[in-house]
């Protein structure tokens, strides 16, 4: 089959547009994280401003459409390169489903070691950083690893703001060969498949090692 | 750059003059950012990691006779308008067509290019040039081309009877007339010829109803001053046989015929206002 | 001895509800003293209020003579110094045995791994558990995570401990191993003041008792005698409940 020659001899820009994807993957999860994080530990421990400012931002980017803050990030008056946008703008989305995840698995740790922390002399940030942060990481690895597939999934939204990545090379071929739509477009699906399954893989063995006795397993 | 340079500075003066001329060299060249849509042959497109394409070549035969270079930042075409009004690219080049309403928002050089627009319909279709496009058919084009406005002010508004469908990209438009759920598809002529050759279920039933030029664009008050540069390289292209060159190579079916095209664009929009 | 705490006037409000009214005690170095009373008495709210757990509303709180109930003071040096031990034990779940009872040294007092380690696998020897040292708290029985949480308190070398109703959340059956590590905690001279309900240890063990009913000191004494003639009507009333059941 004529497609299946085009789509081997195009098989370098898929693995660069992989490489993009990955990139542009792993910097808006930071993101996300990093923000995720901040807005969650303030609505859990902020005064009343900052939690009320934490809500309001976290409400506000949840309900904003991906592709909207992508157009917006990258008409920002300013020279932004592509891929940072697509970072900012799919990072930004990210961090209000992660900062629901810390916040569940916050709320899910037992107030009375808090407590406990805080009866021994701790200071509130040394709770947070030594009691608080090292459990939430252990009940949100399972929710996280959906959260990632699914930003895995959504990079392929970073071509509207002319980011390289694999959409985009489908795109170049469906173009180029008038046609093909139906097999460019199952081999780019096949191609997620793999990424998501080697991912999610990745977290489960993680979730394994860092699993002690006393907390729930999700995966398996 | 200046650490690097006292670097190579210790290892020799021989190195470091090299350096200090090749780098001298590279920046007397101004670099503009060429926004394009890679996946808009025959006039721009990426295959195999490389880009191709009338515009592409043209405009780097543009640059080395005007003196500057180009990078490409290939942008979707449904953003790249926008992207150059905003300045996020300073040159648009691959099929863009002139209408007077882009021109209120980036500023345009002279057209190098007449496209002429034709009418699709599927293989087996018994409708001709004239049903094709009444009786109520459903006509598709893409959305926001002069294709799509033509149906809109020239048959739609004059009483012509059709039901006309706006399409995000050509290809689905064509396989909305191959499944039978379009009568038939207004697009430029390159795109049609592709799509003919490449063996989709579809032929022509009309050709050159009408046209409009293809030009490059800059951003918005010419910053660059790069319309005058622009101009000048496409009347060099054509002298020296650059275009006729490129016509061969990208548009074999094509005449080759003198241009830039000398349109007062002015005049042509008090015109078709 | 010499005094190492000395309560004075203590309130404290829960809205409207009154629930210590006007509570004050002293305690000498190496005492044990046992709170008791019914449910909702304020016992609990009155060691709550000791550490600041519960802010008390006025009132002094002299610890070796220097008033800690102000706003001047380091709350968390204060806390470091009075060990508290849970109801509900409240070990650090992702920690082990000897990273939970090593906590404190390490990130309260700041000391060095090794120290710490040194200090905790003394005091997990001194509650009987150096064979748990590499299990978690959900892999221990209740008793034996109330131990741990015995030895992570002693680990920061308190001045005095505060037991919150120690075995009340445990089966009967695992009660006895941990009021055995108190009793010998007490033995030992070490200060402390236990919320319980454990009538035979507050009477055996303790050097002062006092009865708290409604938010007040109804009496304070040696165990030995408010136990056999108690002056109050309430105490009686209290204590002929327990004296039933024993």
């Amino acid at each position: 089959m004529e497609i299946l020659r085009i789509l081997i001899s195009e098989l370098p820009q898929f693995a660069k547009g992989t490489l993009v994807a990955l990139e542009v993957l792993a910097g808006l999860l930071i993101v996300g994280l990093v923000l995720g994080l901040a807005i969650a530990l303030a609505e859990i421990f902020g005064n009343t401003l900052i939690k009320f400012l934490a809500t309001t931002l976290r409400k506000f980017l949840w309900a904003i459409p991906q592709l909207v803050l992508l157009f917006l990030v990258f008409y920002l008056p300013f020279d932004l390169n592509r891929m940072l946008a697509a970072i900012i703008a799919l990072g930004l989305c990210s961090s209000a489903f992660q900062s629901q995840i810390f916040r569940g698995a916050i709320l899910s740790i037992q107030s009375g070691q808090l407590e406990a922390a805080k009866a021994m002399g701790l200071s509130k940030p040394k709770i947070i950083f030594y009691i608080v942060i090292p459990q939430m990481i252990r009940l949100s690895i399972g929710p996280w690893t959906n959260e990632f597939s699914s930003e895995l999934k959504d990079t392929s939204l970073a071509y509207v703001v002319g980011v390289v990545e694999i959409m985009r090379n489908a795109k170049y071929i469906i173009a180029y060969t008038y046609g093909n739509t139906a097999a460019v477009y199952l081999f780019v699906g096949i191609l997620y498949f793999t990424l998501t399954r080697i991912g999610t893989s990745f977290f489960y063995r993680l979730e394994e090692r860092l699993w002690v006795p006393g907390f729930e397993k999700r995966s398996g | 750059m200046f650490k690097f340079k006292k670097q190579m500075l210790s290892v020799g003066f021989i190195c470091a003059a090299f350096l200090l001329s090749s780098l001298s060299y590279a920046a007397d060249l101004p670099v503009y950012k060429l926004g394009i849509d890679a996946a808009f042959p025959p006039w721009t497109w990426a295959e195999k990691g490389e880009i191709k394409g009338f515009d592409w070549e043209l405009f780097q035969y543009i640059g080395q006779v005007e003196g500057f270079k180009v990078e490409a930042a290939d942008i979707p075409w449904s953003a790249i308008i926008a992207a150059l009004s905003k300045g996020k690219i300073d040159i648009l080049a691959g099929g863009l067509s002139y209408t007077c309403k882009r021109a209120e928002v980036i500023d345009y050089a002279l057209p190098h290019w007449k496209t002429d627009y034709w009418t699709l319909v599927k293989s087996t279709s018994k409708l001709n040039c004239i049903t094709a496009m009444s009786n109520g058919a459903n006509v598709g084009a893409q959305a926001g081309t002069t294709g799509y406005r033509w149906l809109k002010e020239e048959l739609k508004d004059k009483g012509v009877n059709i039901n006309i469908k706006g399409y995000e990209s050509v290809e689905l438009g064509i396989k909305e007339l191959e499944i039978g759920r379009l009568d038939a598809l207004h697009v430029d002529s390159p795109t049609a010829r592709g799509f003919i050759e490449a063996k989709r279920d579809v032929r022509y039933v009309c050709k050159g109803l009408h046209f409009d030029y293809s030009a490059y664009a800059v951003t918005p008050g010419d910053p660059h001053k790069l319309i005058e540069k622009i101009n000048a390289g496409i009347k060099k292209a054509y002298e020296s046989g650059k275009i006729e060159e490129l016509v061969r190579k990208y548009l074999p079916w094509a005449s080759v015929e003198a241009v830039p095209y000398p349109v007062d664009y002015k005049a042509f929009c008090t015109e078709s206002n | 001895m010499s005094t190492i705490l000395e309560v004075k006037h203590l309130t404290k409000k829960f809205d409207d509800n009154e629930v210590l009214k006007d509570v004050s005690f002293e305690l000498k170095k190496g005492e044990t003293l046992a709170v008791i009373g019914s449910s909702g008495s304020g016992k609990s709210t009155l060691l709550r209020c000791l550490n600041h757990l519960s802010p008390p509303d006025s009132g002094q709180i002299l610890l070796e003579g220097v008033n800690i109930n102000t706003p001047e003071i380091d709350i968390n040096s204060i806390r470091a110094d009075m060990g508290f031990v849970f109801q509900d034990f409240n070990l650090f779940t992702h920690l082990n045995i000897l990273e939970n009872v090593m906590f404190g040294p390490l990130r309260v007092r700041g000391l060095s791994k090794k120290q710490a380690r040194q200090i905790a696998a003394a005091e997990i020897k001194r509650v009987g558990m150096i064979d748990k040292i590499d299990s978690y708290p959900a892999q221990l029985s209740g008793g034996q995570q109330q131990r741990i949480s015995i030895a992570r308190a002693l680990a920061l070398k308190p001045k005095l401990i505060l037991f919150d109703e120690p075995t009340s959340a445990l089966d009967p059956e695992l009660t006895g191993e941990v009021l055995s590590v108190m009793t010998a905690l007490a033995n030992e001279g070490m200060t402390a003041i236990v919320v319980t309900h454990e009538m035979g240890f507050a009477r055996s063990v303790a050097d002062k008792v006092i009865f708290i009913d409604q938010g007040l000191i109804v009496e304070q004494g040696e165990p030995k005698i408010m136990f056999a003639t108690p002056r109050h009507e309430r105490t009686r009333l209290f204590l002929s409940n327990f004296v039933r059941l024993e």
